[in-house]
């Protein structure tokens, strides 16, 4: 910078001699200007990305809102609480053939020739416990379906009228615009009219001549004539018949009176429920004839028992839930946004209700990032140490460019080792029977969380080296030199005083490589595999083996497909909007923390 | 005892705790390696690999071809024979290693003559596949075109591959259309953005927003660039999935890059430089002429550099914005008027690794083409921020005021 006095504003040197050239402002200041004005650009990105963000997703909480509004009155949503019990019995059945699964694949364990399995598992008793508890739910599932229809036509039926209404409205606007005397034909108003008065030919059945004539009208139309001066008002009947059409193809729907069949039966239901429920019990009763000869199956078969009892447990709080549901209670809009943040769902073009909840997204990122960081914070700030402070100068002067140059290996390029080397070399390496110690091996899918956080690991590991090293490299000469001085060894004095003096920059290092790591895009959307659900925590460490779904994945796999405007575009916005937020936040927070806690220079 | 009284006092004598501190400086360094050598298995592998579809063993020694054509697909003849058979073999292999993971774990006997089924299979089916490789017929789209007739079906089992035949033509000339636009538009920008804070400006509330801006800017994902891109450029101002809107959406990507590290180059200059010229009664944009940015070209340009390897190595903010999945013509052909060319899409390097990896089965015919678009990559991008740390690096001991 600059240091030299300025001469002040008001009191002008005489030895001034500069011309104004534009407006009054010498070249200099125009210079200035320039270069201020393109600096300001930075401010302008700053402030359109957000606006863009903003104004794109803006619309969604509306649009969501509407959507759950209709949601609920269409019944869908009642249907999906007489669907809770119906799934509650599917997961029973596939708790039972999983028990089935494993109780053959204990009697192979045994050595049993395959002749002998089959006799078994196919005995009468086990087929009337195990068939006879999948048919008893035949009837529940009719039931479900014939509600779950009634809905999505009630609902379909609405969504296709609020399209033709919005379709009569453009009609309304092009009708305004034709009665206009000055309204001239373009070509595409040319062809359109063209083809009504043909359209209207073939299907006028009232006289042949005006058929016959638009037909003409029509041939002539095509073949380049001019408009004469009662087109326009033929256009203008033209389209009020349209308009007309459309307007009686509009049924009337009234959400109140579509509702009707949906919810009635409850008391049908309730006899349903429990027929279904003495058939289970005798069903599950005849288990005990079976000898399954396992004290592992025998205790399943035990746990199913207890399963099924609550099952049964649940169904007087279902059938309340059922009958305090209520078609008029209102939906708020903070419940559309608390229904986007918290939501678990993320459901896209399904045939009853989309759903676009963050939390799966969300937590995908989260658990790849932890992973990623996991390994990255280890090496990261390790080597980062051992390259300042242990290594010898040449290994200094090679290891530092060498991990500047990792740091720019493309990201799209390590998504691809990740597909074609990385997560095959980790199903591999799970399925070696040396590696069957570890509980959750083998992996079931080769393109998991682990494998996309190992290879982001290998991203994040330069960001945090290189901001860590810089931390490290900042500590005074003095302060080494003093604990050297009072006898530390040279470790001690790395990790008790040259590491605590450089925690600030290490951990904000650490921070803005969490920012690289949840905003990377192509690595995830490459090898995270793409699953969209909540991971399932439950399962202890197996949880890192688990496909997930991410942020940035959503938006580069989603964004493509979806139509201009429409509620999923806007959902992805709203993703977009999040990220945006997290990768200030990590940045901020990164800055506040070295300028709080510096310790350097003191 | 004699032992010990020999040693001199102040020698070294083991102890836990240097044991421990050695233990932990040698973890130090494992890690270290650990990284330098992951990072130099990807490098090799790629390398490797995509070695065997970017170079031949005849002369040019580099696979032309591969370089220039358009990406096309891959038609495979088989003959049918050995297709059949190894077909039959892998099929009768499943059934024994079925067979065997059924048996008992008493029939040990059993076990073993099945064992060795399988092993006289898989060298029977190493045999036929060598035959395969010789008797089998690659064309890529033009060639199976020209083909006088159609091979017949009963000598040859056929089946096709997207992308895999051909090369990467139109992405190298993509990418690097998108990476020169967006790169100078960058670094007018940038340039002229870091003159104006290292050089005129006065701390005050608009420097502070202006930093803030451009540390922010650094930070933000480069899928919200992407969409960012995808709503301003393509939807709003309508220029479609275009070249124009991929350069300014990367353009922006790099700013805070090439600001950040021009300026760093301009304050690196020292006061007696400007202070001199101004005494002699320069006016300050003189001053800056001629004796502060002559002075800091050499880190501008390695700023750019770094810009470049930044660019070309991202996809996501170009998948909406600006990049084809497949283009049969160069960005020069088929132009109706001038300005054509700056709304058109390309395909570019990235995308193209993207798709090949993704949406392509991986097998020995789709490999050369994965492994060589990976591999032109990765040299391209290296290349740029390669030249850029050695260029620092001259840089730094050069100038030393």
């Amino acid at each position: 910078m600059v240091t030299l006095p300025k001469p002040k504003e008001s009191s002008k040197p005489t030895f001034s001699q500069r011309r104004a050239l534009f407006l009054g402002q010498d070249s200099d200041s125009i210079i200035k200007k320039f270069f201020g004005s393109s600096a300001m650009v930075a401010i302008l990105v700053l402030g359109l990305i957000t606006i863009f963000l903003f104004k794109e997703g803006a619309g969604f909480v509306q649009l969501y809102h509407k959507s759950l509004k209709e949601y609920r009155l269409s019944g869908l949503e009642y249907v999906d609480v007489l669907k809770e019990q119906r799934d509650g019995y599917t997961a029973l059945t596939r708790y039972l053939n999983d028990v089935k699964a494993d109780w053959i694949n204990n009697l192979r364990a045994e050595g049993l020739p395959q002749s002998e399995i089959n006799a078994r598992v196919m005995s009468p008793e086990a087929k009337d416990f195990f068939f006879g508890y999948m048919r008893a739910g035949g009837e529940l599932r009719g039931f479900v379906k014939k509600k779950m229809d009634l809905g999505i036509t009630a609902r379909d039926q609405h969504t296709t009228n609020e399209n033709l209404r919005e379709t009569l409205g453009n009609y309304t606007e092009r009708i305004a615009a034709v009665s206009q005397p000055d309204f001239t034909f373009s070509d595409a108003d040319r062809a359109k009219y063209a083809m009504r008065l043909r359209e209207y030919s073939r299907k006028n059945t009232i006289s042949d001549e005006i058929s016959e004539a638009y037909g003409n009208r029509a041939d002539a139309m095509q073949n380049g004539a001019e408009i004469e001066a009662n087109d326009r008002g033929n256009f203008v009947v033209l389209l009020k018949d349209e308009y007309q059409d459309i307007e009686r193809s509009i049924q009337p729907l009234d959400f109140s009176e579509t509702i009707v069949p949906i919810t009635e039966g409850q008391e049908e239901y309730r006899k349903l429920l429990g027929r279904l429920k003495g058939k289970l019990t005798a069903v599950i009763v005849s288990a005990d004839a079976i000898d399954f000869e396992n004290a592992k199956i025998d205790t399943r078969i035990a746990r199913f028992k207890e399963l099924n009892e609550s099952y049964f447990n649940e169904f007087d709080n279902h059938l309340e839930k059922l009958a305090n549901w209520d078609q008029a209670a209102p939906v708020s809009v903070w419940q559309a946004l608390g229904a986007f943040i918290g939501g678990k769902d993320w459901v896209t073009a399904s045939d009853q209700q989309d759903w676009y909840g963050l939390l799966p997204l969300l937590s995908g990122s989260l658990l790849i990032s932890a992973i990623a960081l996991f390994f990255a914070v280890p090496f990261g700030v390790g080597a980062a140490i051992y390259v300042n402070q242990i290594a010898g100068s040449i290994e200094r002067n090679l290891i530092k460019p060498y991990i500047e140059f990792v740091s720019a290996i493309p990201s799209v390029v390590i998504g691809f080792f990740g597909v074609v080397v990385f997560g095959e070399a980790i199903r591999l390496l799970s399925q070696f029977d040396a590696m069957q110690w570890v509980p959750f091996f083998p992996v079931q899918e080769r393109l998991n969380a682990f494998t996309a956080g190992c290879l982001l690991a290998l991203m994040a590991i330069p960001t945090i080296f290189t901001l860590a090293e810089d931390a490290i490299n900042n500590v005074p000469r003095h302060s080494k030199e003093a604990s050297l001085a009072m006898g530390a060894t040279p470790l001690q004095t790395t990790m008790r005083v040259i590491v605590p003096t450089s925690l600030s920059g290490i951990i904000s290092a650490i921070m803005l490589g969490f920012g690289r790591v949840i905003g990377e895009t192509m690595v995830v959307l490459l090898c995270a595999g793409n699953r969209i659900k909540i991971p399932d925590f439950t399962e202890g460490l197996g949880v890192y083996f688990e496909p997930v779904h991410t942020m940035t994945g959503i938006i580069a796999q989603e964004m493509g497909e979806v139509v201009h405007g429409s509620l999923h575009y806007r959902a992805l916005f709203m993703v977009g909007i999040v990220l945006f937020f997290i990768s200030l936040l990590i940045n901020y927070s990164a800055q506040w923390v070295v300028k709080r806690y510096s310790k350097t220079g003191d | 005892m004699s032992a010990q009284k020999q040693r001199h006092i102040y020698s070294h004598r083991p102890s836990l705790r240097r044991t421990t501190e050695r233990a932990i400086r040698w973890f130090f360094c494992l890690a270290t390696y650990v990284v330098i050598l992951s990072a130099g298995y990807i490098f090799a592998n790629i390398a490797i690999n995509g070695s065997k579809a970017v170079f031949t063993t005849q002369a040019p020694f580099i696979n032309i071809d591969f370089l220039t054509q358009k990406p096309q697909t891959l038609h495979v003849y088989e003959p049918k024979e050995i297709y059949t058979e190894l077909s039959q073999n892998n099929a009768k292999q499943i059934v024994l290693r079925a067979e065997r993971k059924n048996l008992g774990s008493i029939e040990k006997e059993a076990a073993a003559i099945l064992t060795n089924k399988i092993n006289a299979l898989e060298q029977r089916y190493k045999e036929l596949d060598v035959q395969r490789k010789e008797g089998r017929l690659l064309y890529s789209d033009s060639e199976h075109r020209q083909l006088e007739e159609e091979l017949s079906s009963a000598l040859y089992a056929y089946s096709n591959y997207a992308y895999s035949g051909g090369g990467i033509g139109p992405a190298i000339v993509g990418t690097c259309l998108l990476v020169a636009g967006a790169i100078a538009i960058a670094l007018t920008l940038g340039v002229l953005c870091a003159i104006y804070l290292s050089e005129y400006s006065r701390p005050g509330r608009t420097l502070q927003l202006i930093r803030l801006s451009i540390l922010n800017l650094s930070g933000v994902p480069s899928i919200v660039f992407g969409l960012f891109g995808f709503g301003m450029f393509v939807l709003f101002f309508g220029w479609g999935v275009s070249m124009l809107a991929g350069w300014v959406t990367l353009a922006i990507m790099a700013l805070p890059v090439i600001i950040t590290a021009s300026e760093e180059s301009l304050r690196a200059i020292p006061k007696g430089f400007r202070e001199g010229s101004l005494a002699l009664g320069a006016s300050k944009w003189t001053t800056v002429r001629t004796n502060v940015i002559p002075y800091a070209l050499p880190g501008i340009m390695t700023s750019s550099i770094m810009g470049i390897a930044r660019v070309a190595g991202e996809t996501a903010p170009i998948m909406f914005t600006a990049a084809f999945a497949l283009r049969d013509q160069l960005p020069w052909e088929g132009l109706d008027k001038w300005t054509d060319f700056f709304f058109q899409g390309v395909m570019a390097l990235p995308y193209h690794i993207y798709v090949v990896s993704s949406k392509i089965p991986q097998n020995e015919y789709t490999r050369n083409m994965q492994y060589g678009a990976a591999f032109v990559f990765l040299f391209i991008v290296g290349f740029f921020a390669l030249s850029s740390i050695i260029l620092r690096a001259k840089i730094r001991k050069k100038y030393r005021w």
